[in-house]
């Protein structure tokens, strides 16, 4: 499930195009419209230019308070996982040559 | 209506799609690929892949890799699609990587090649962009049949109209199908509805063997894949007691059993009550932790989260594993659109690839790769004029029945009676019988909803009572649990595969094809 910043987000409404499964509608802010048609990849996560974004596991499957984030940094991709908004930890992949 | 003229329509922005539009380009064609999200992160490879399977590495021969897949598919493949297939996995990876896909030398098995495939999806939209008219957020909803395939008819999901896109060939390269509830996030993406099988379907296309679905293994509840662990780390499966419980196996190749039996072993080890089960990769040290969890970050990244959210230590603690929900798709099973080695389907004009197309298993990103290119090295070589007219088309979405309403239907029905997770998998006449008068009853019902969900409900509506069909028609148990009934429980080795196609009055006509 994603959860949504509206406190840094910019409206530019990328989220809402970059979604594969066409889950995201706009009204101002993004909207969840079928949260069950998410498929957790994290392309609005990852597109989101100020990372207003963030995606928790299911619940029924895990602890709601850690949380995940990614972003590009020059030819990499970073992931951090949160847990109640302080970092857990931190992975940089190589993701271009 | 708003006509578009092509020399090839792709259906599908996919790893068959993009690349297909690359080698059209290259032979002088123009096209066109119609994709319902943004080809950037659309499809199965959203999330990325660590390694690219069905590729051919040093070492290896066309031969071995023939005769490795014909025991990894339990004799159940078209031999003619491996042979022209695997020679063309070099070829294909190196244009992704002419576009910046960082890629190793490691060998991952015995056909894999190691990448940094995080942004594969981002590259291979780079190359359609550059190679191809792209029409994203658009939803292929008819194919224009008149002595062949003269193109498709789409609907233009943000500005609500339908356009036509008039080509020369058309290609189906939009997926496997998604038709069973996920039990957690789904192995493969919710947004594949199967709508290019359903438009073969509708078009009188043959359709190849949807009975033998694809049920991954996987980290339980994540839903992360375990080949990483397990072949890059060596890791073994176990059962609650610590039994190595492949070793029961060692006629059908222990470890190395073919895929199916892997995951039956599995389930066996579930329903007599030895679960958990488990993937044991305890001993790593930090950096092999770190290089694991980074080549996850590749592919699934939910993983790491799901680490986290556990406190899953992995130098102490085993992964619990489980067989998930079953699938339609030409990636891993033979399940999918009849093809000859030119991917061309049994209608003129209509050529597919990818998970679309049927036939050859364990087909994974080198196969759908090269795919792509044969289809297009074949477009290249029809040349016939096209002079359909073009219709009128409506669309009514304006139905009494609610498309989520039918679709929990749909998912319930096939869960209970079609062999679904609930019922471990196993079917007989009875309950797929069953199953096929309720989805025949959905299928006479008009929906209401958005246009993108009433069109993905009745693609899946379409392919699912395909499928039942050839779930009703093999009367045997071939490939356990991705084909299995409790009425015919003793395994077969027969030697044929399973088509069908929709005759003039929409009855799904079966026959069966030695397999060569």
């Amino acid at each position: 499930m994603i959860v949504i910043n509206r406190d840094i987000c910019i409206s530019c409404r990328k989220c809402e195009e970059i979604c594969p499964c066409n889950v995201i509608r706009f009204d101002e802010y993004p909207i969840i419209e079928m949260g069950e048609k998410c498929w957790y990849c994290m392309a609005c996560v990852k597109e989101c230019p100020t990372q207003a974004i963030r995606i928790r596991l299911p619940p029924h499957i895990a602890d709601q308070r850690y949380e995940m984030v990614a972003f590009k940094k020059e030819r990499k991709m970073v992931f951090r996982v949160l847990k109640r908004g302080e970092v857990e930890c931190e992975y940089e992949v190589e993701v271009r040559k | 209506m708003e006509v578009i003229n092509t020399d090839l329509a792709i259906i599908g922005g996919g790893t068959a799609g993009c690349i297909s539009a690359y080698e059209a380009k290259k032979l002088g064609l123009s096209s066109v690929i119609i994709d319902k999200a943004k080809i950037k992160r659309s499809g199965c490879l959203a999330m990325g892949v660590n390694a690219i399977y069905s590729y051919l590495n040093n070492g290896e021969s066309i031969d071995s890799y023939v005769e490795w897949l014909r025991f990894q598919g339990m004799g159940l493949l078209k031999e003619n699609l491996a042979r022209t297939m695997i020679p063309l996995s070099r070829y294909a990876v190196k244009i992704l990587e002419d576009y910046g896909l960082p890629t190793t030398k490691e060998r991952v098995g015995k056909f894999g090649l190691r990448i940094f495939g995080e942004h594969i999806k981002p590259i291979l939209a780079d190359i359609a962009y550059e190679s191809a008219d792209v029409f994203e957020k658009c939803y292929a909803i008819d194919l224009a049949i008149d002595n062949g395939v003269k193109g498709v008819y789409v609907y233009d999901l943000k500005n609500d109209e339908i356009f036509f896109v008039k080509s020369k060939a058309t290609l189906i390269a939009s997926g496997g199908a998604n038709l069973y509830k996920p039990y957690s996030i789904p192995w493969y993406p919710p947004s594949n509805s199967g709508s290019g099988y359903a438009l073969a379907i509708r078009a009188g296309a043959e359709i190849t063997s949807f009975e033998i679905r694809f049920i991954p293994i996987r980290i339980k509840d994540v839903n992360s894949p375990i080949g990483i662990t397990a072949v890059g780390f060596n890791a073994r499966v176990k059962n609650v007691f610590g039994e190595e419980f492949m070793k029961k196996w060692s006629e059908y190749g222990g470890e190395r059993a073919p895929i199916s039996i892997r995951v039956y072993a599995a389930l066996k080890e579930i329903i007599e009550g030895r679960f958990p089960i488990y993937i044991d990769a305890r001993g790593l040290n930090k950096d092999q932790i770190s290089e694991l969890i980074k080549l996850y970050l590749n592919g699934w990244p939910m993983f790491l989260l799901f680490l986290k959210a556990r406190e899953i230590d992995l130098s102490n603690d085993m992964l619990e594993i489980q067989p998930c929900e079953p699938y339609i798709t030409g990636s891993h099973t033979i399940a999918g659109i009849w093809v000859d080695e030119n991917r061309m389907t049994s209608i003129k004009y209509l050529l597919s690839a990818g998970d679309s197309a049927g036939g050859l298993p364990l087909k994974h990103v080198g196969g759908a790769l090269a795919e792509g290119i044969i289809a297009a090295r074949t477009a290249s070589k029809i040349n016939a004029i096209n002079d359909y007219e073009v219709k009128e088309m409506e669309i009514n979405n304006s139905g009494d029945y609610d498309v989520g309403e039918a679709e929990e239907r749909m998912y319930f029905v096939l869960d209970n009676y079609a062999g679904g997770m609930s019922r471990m998998y196993l079917y007989n006449e009875s309950s797929t019988l069953y199953a096929l008068k309720e989805i025949e009853k959905l299928l006479s019902l008009k929906f209401s909803g958005k246009p993108l969900r009433t069109f993905e409900l009745r693609d899946r509506l379409e392919v699912a009572r395909v499928m039942l069909y050839h779930m009703i028609e093999r009367r045997e148990t071939r490939m356990p649990p991705f084909q299995m009934r409790s009425d015919y429980p003793e395994i077969s080795n027969s030697n044929y595969m399973l088509v069908s196609k929709l005759s003039k009055s929409s009855k799904v006509v079966r026959f069966r094809r030695e397999t060569v």
